[in-house]
């Protein structure tokens, strides 16, 4: 629990503007990771998981899109106010990234060991020779066979999980603090995505790196994660350890996702139960709670007013009218 | 960690290991590619070793020999003045060539600078600079050169210039576009987020994979180039007599074209087959560069 804290995101607010009108991407995201732990991002798509990620780096492309407010603390610095020079610093070697599709993710004109080499020169000012027998080792420990001959294919030459492969090792040839994967298995078949998340699992615990992972699937979590983070709407609803969130969890769109999988310790056939309807227009929030139109316990508050993030008990945030006053339901 | 079945996969791929391999192996099936690929090919050993081949001084006045039909001796004839039609046209191909190359390089240098920038900053700076292109390219290509030469006089080095700046709009154009549409790949998301720096991305990342169809267009436009010279020597603005240019033989033969007619017909096959080499080329390149004929590899 003393964990030291690498990363804490304070009410952060991503915007685009766009000429369909202001697209409110992120709109008060609040998270906190420590240092070499894992934190699972959950949450549909559009809920803003990967714009809070790539605000994390500032690299939302701007324009059109904004970081309007919030706060950064990585590691004593806040992101939002560093220079861009500081930033490039970060990104790459204190701070890596995975994307989801390892298809597209990699340069098609270079060869796979320029590309790994390319963040060890930036960063460890390391000379060709020495990279290149850098990237060889970071290749071998992904676990890609014959790395010495690999090195110097093109990404068109590997499959879909041996790219993966390639990006875990070009993201952490720099030993990162932290590594952000963006839904790193979601473009790749089970058995690979197995792999890739063994995988990155026993590469955290060698280098006690920091993980935040993006992903829509809870069960992903549960394995892999010691903290979860729950996006609504650009919102974070939800914020606590995993075992809190699987047998406590608090926030009604959380119990809406947790009621919509399918359980294997059920007996009788029983039908899962979805959330009914859709999540808001991001251009066009509702005033009160994003979750409200959807949710089973709305009281009249609900739609008038924002609720506050609060910490309802030690390590567990909540965003939800229903524990306003000192953690007590009154519904 | 790995997979049998991935390293099954992976191992027939070794066998292709360039990209270049890879391009040369779809253009080489491409018959009238390869015979654009000869005709390119040829027409840079003639203008390369023009002076080993040419049998004459191609500037060498002997009004004895005026106007000879082609013979042994002369191989095409000899023109009003009594000059080797064969190694003028050996020497015009210097010229043709020269031209070609350095005005489109001039072309494609502006163009890609005013086109990175544009497509990779985008904004005022974008709207600005198409703009300027727009202006450009306003006038008709021809006109505009026309203009040029009149305006600094006949020289090579201002063919140069003249076909160089009114030729660099459409580098600027499909530069633009290109990178516009590899900016938005993952891939160049990845280099930020390894700290790379804007210049740096431009040039590594993008610039290469933004290259295909400008290749495919600098080898239809150095054809495009060289007829563009061949007219304005034949107006008289291009390269300054007595040297040799096919352009200028042509506007020189055209009198006598009813009594002399190889006066003309022979820089008129030169300047048909090279253009024709580089379209051919250019084609050719356009189909080998085409990911799309990938799928027909992989069936």
């Amino acid at each position: 629990m003393d964990q030291e804290l690498l990363l804490r995101v304070k009410e952060l607010r991503t915007h685009f503007y766009t000429d369909a009108g202001v697209i409110k991407a992120a709109e008060g995201v609040n998270l906190e990771i420590r240092i070499g732990e894992t934190l699972g991002v959950v949450g549909e798509s559009g809920s803003g998981k990967s714009v809070a990620a790539m605000s994390i780096m500032r690299l939302i492309p701007m324009p059109p899109g904004k970081i309007v407010s919030g706060e950064v603390m990585f590691d004593g610095k806040d992101l939002l106010k560093a220079s861009e020079d500081d930033l490039m610093r970060i990104r790459g070697n204190d701070i890596a990234m995975i994307f989801q599709d390892p298809m597209t993710s990699l340069n098609p004109v270079l060869t796979v060991g320029e590309q790994i080499m390319e963040a060890i020169m930036l960063h460890l000012k390391a000379g060709r020779t020495e990279a290149k027998k850098k990237a060889v080792e970071m290749l071998k420990r992904v676990g890609i066979p014959e790395a010495e001959v690999r090195i110097d294919n093109y990404p068109h030459q590997f499959s879909g999980g041996m790219r993966q492969r390639v990006m875990i090792a070009m993201a952490l040839s720099c030993n990162p603090k932290l590594l952000i994967a963006d839904e790193p298995t979601t473009a790749l078949d089970v058995t690979i995505q197995a792999q890739i998340l063994d995988l990155m699992n026993d590469l955290k615990r060698e280098s006690g790196t920091a993980i935040m992972l993006i992903t829509h699937d809870l069960g992903i979590v549960a394995e892999l994660c010691q903290r979860v983070l729950v996006m609504y709407a650009g919102n974070t609803v939800e914020y606590t350890d995993v075992v809190s969130l699987f047998t406590k969890p608090m926030h009604p769109y959380t119990w809406g996702l947790l009621r919509s999988l399918p359980k294997l310790d059920v007996w009788a056939k029983q039908r899962l139960e979805p959330i009914q309807g859709h999540p808001p227009d991001l251009r066009n929030l509702p005033q009160g709670c994003n979750f409200a139109q959807r949710c089973n316990h709305k009281k009249p508050i609900c739609e008038q007013q924002k609720p506050t993030w609060l910490e309802i008990e030690p390590g567990h945030f909540v965003s939800c009218f229903l524990y306003e006053e000192e953690g007590k339901r009154h519904d | 960690m790995s997979t049998n079945s991935d390293a099954d996969k992976t191992l027939e791929l070794y066998e292709t290991s360039s990209l270049f391999l890879e391009i040369w192996d779809r253009l080489k099936r491409n018959k009238r590619a390869i015979l654009g690929l000869f005709l390119v090919i040829f027409l840079i050993l003639v203008a390369l070793f023009a002076n080993v081949i040419a049998p004459y001084d191609p500037v060498q006045i002997a009004l004895k020999d005026s106007l000879k039909e082609p013979n042994l001796a002369h191989l095409m004839g000899t023109d009003v003045l009594g000059r080797d039609i064969f190694s003028r046209i050996i020497y015009g191909a210097r010229a043709s060539l020269i031209v070609g190359v350095v005005a489109t390089s001039i072309s494609l240098v502006i163009g890609v600078i005013i086109g990175a920038f544009s497509g990779y900053y985008g904004g005022w700076l974008d709207s600005l600079m198409m703009r300027i292109t727009d202006i450009f390219s306003a006038f008709p290509f021809f006109l505009l050169a026309i203009a040029i030469m009149t305006f600094l006089g006949p020289s090579l080095l201002n063919i140069f210039f003249a076909l160089g700046i009114v030729g660099w709009t459409n580098y600027a154009r499909l530069i633009r576009g290109q990178v516009i549409l590899v900016k938005e790949s993952k891939y160049i998301e990845a280099a930020r987020s390894i700290g790379a720096k804007d210049r740096r991305i431009i040039l590594r990342h993008i610039l290469p994979n933004a290259l295909a169809p400008v290749i495919v267009y600098t080898a239809l436009n150095i054809g495009g180039v060289i007829l563009a010279e061949a007219g304005l020597s034949f107006l008289g603005l291009g390269v300054r007599p007595p040297a040799p240019s096919w352009g200028s033989m042509l506007a020189e033969g055209k009198d006598f074209i009813f009594n002399a007619s190889w006066l003309v017909v022979w820089p008129g096959v030169a300047i048909f087959l090279t253009v024709l080499g580089y379209n051919l080329l250019g084609e050719g390149l356009r189909n080998a560069l085409d990911p799309r004929l990938n799928l027909r590899r992989i069936k």
